[in-house]
């Protein structure tokens, strides 16, 4: 079971801070779209993450601030099941690893990313300077003239590899704000549809009330 | 697959309103609660 706690009488404050890190052992949502969803101005014409105005309804699976449209069904389907009938993808493994449920453990090559930089530090900083040594030392022209340029062409790779060995970080981060912008709009098309199911619930009870209104007329 | 009824309403408006129906069902209930009542 999956609940949503909307903290609706309580503020946002605490829910909008549960959008990058939901309260644990809540089940979360990725999905697989990048733009604006809930907007529809994405690369895609149609909603693919969109929870229909009923998902809650026939699910029951949702319940708000613990009691807030409880038993919105009969039959309880797992949220997973509901959402991805309404066209939302739940990726288990992402799930379970946390990897969309705030803690994004995205694995970094931090090995390589180490001999990477160390190579390039001692490719632009080690190879100008032991050259310059040998050249001071020998003493003549040429091998000045050898070691300067020599010593440009390695600081010019060891500054390349250094920027290289930045790649995989800045691959993370994108990663990182994927996912986040993905869990986002998921929330954003949350409670998008909470608001129709909201004004569904009111019509109901508008009607209601009408028909206890006529009823109670003599 | 219809379109979302509050896609272009921005976030807060869309917590707002969300604030708003719920004062409404509150408001709803009471009445429907006093019309209940045994007289």
């Amino acid at each position: 079971m999956v609940e949503f706690k909307s903290e609706l009488t309580g503020g946002f404050s605490k829910n909008w801070k549960s959008l990058s890190k939901p309260p644990e052992g809540t089940d979360t949502v990725n999905v697989n779209e990048e733009t604006n969803l809930y907007t529809g101005r994405g690369s895609e014409p149609t909603h693919t993450l969109r929870l229909s105005a009923h998902a809650l309804e026939n699910s029951g699976g949702i319940r708000l601030n613990r009691g807030f449209l409880r038993g919105g069904g009969g039959t309880k389907t797992p949220l997973k099941e509901s959402i991805q009938s309404e066209g939302l993808q739940v990726n288990n493994r992402q799930a379970t690893s946390g990897a969309v449920g705030g803690f994004i453990q995205v694995r970094m090559p931090y090995a390589s990313i180490v001999v990477m930089l160390v190579s390039g530090l001692m490719i632009g900083a080690g190879v100008p300077v032991a050259l310059f040594y040998m050249a001071f030392k020998v003493g003549s022209w040429p091998f000045l003239l050898a070691a300067t340029i020599l010593g440009a062409l390695a600081i010019f790779w060891g500054a390349i590899i250094a920027i290289v060995a930045f790649v995989p970080i800045m691959d993370s981060i994108d990663e990182q704000v994927k996912v986040i912008n993905n869990q986002l709009n998921t929330y954003r098309a949350f409670i998008r549809s909470l608001l129709e199911e909201l004004d569904d619930v009111n019509a109901v009870l508008k009607d209601i009330r009408d028909e206890l209104k006529k009823v109670s007329e003599p | 697959m219809s379109e979302l009824k509050y896609a272009n309403v921005s976030d807060e408006e869309v917590i707002d309103k969300i604030k708003e129906r719920i004062r409404e069902m509150k408001q709803l209930l009471s009445e429907i609660r006093d019309m209940l009542k045994v007289k």
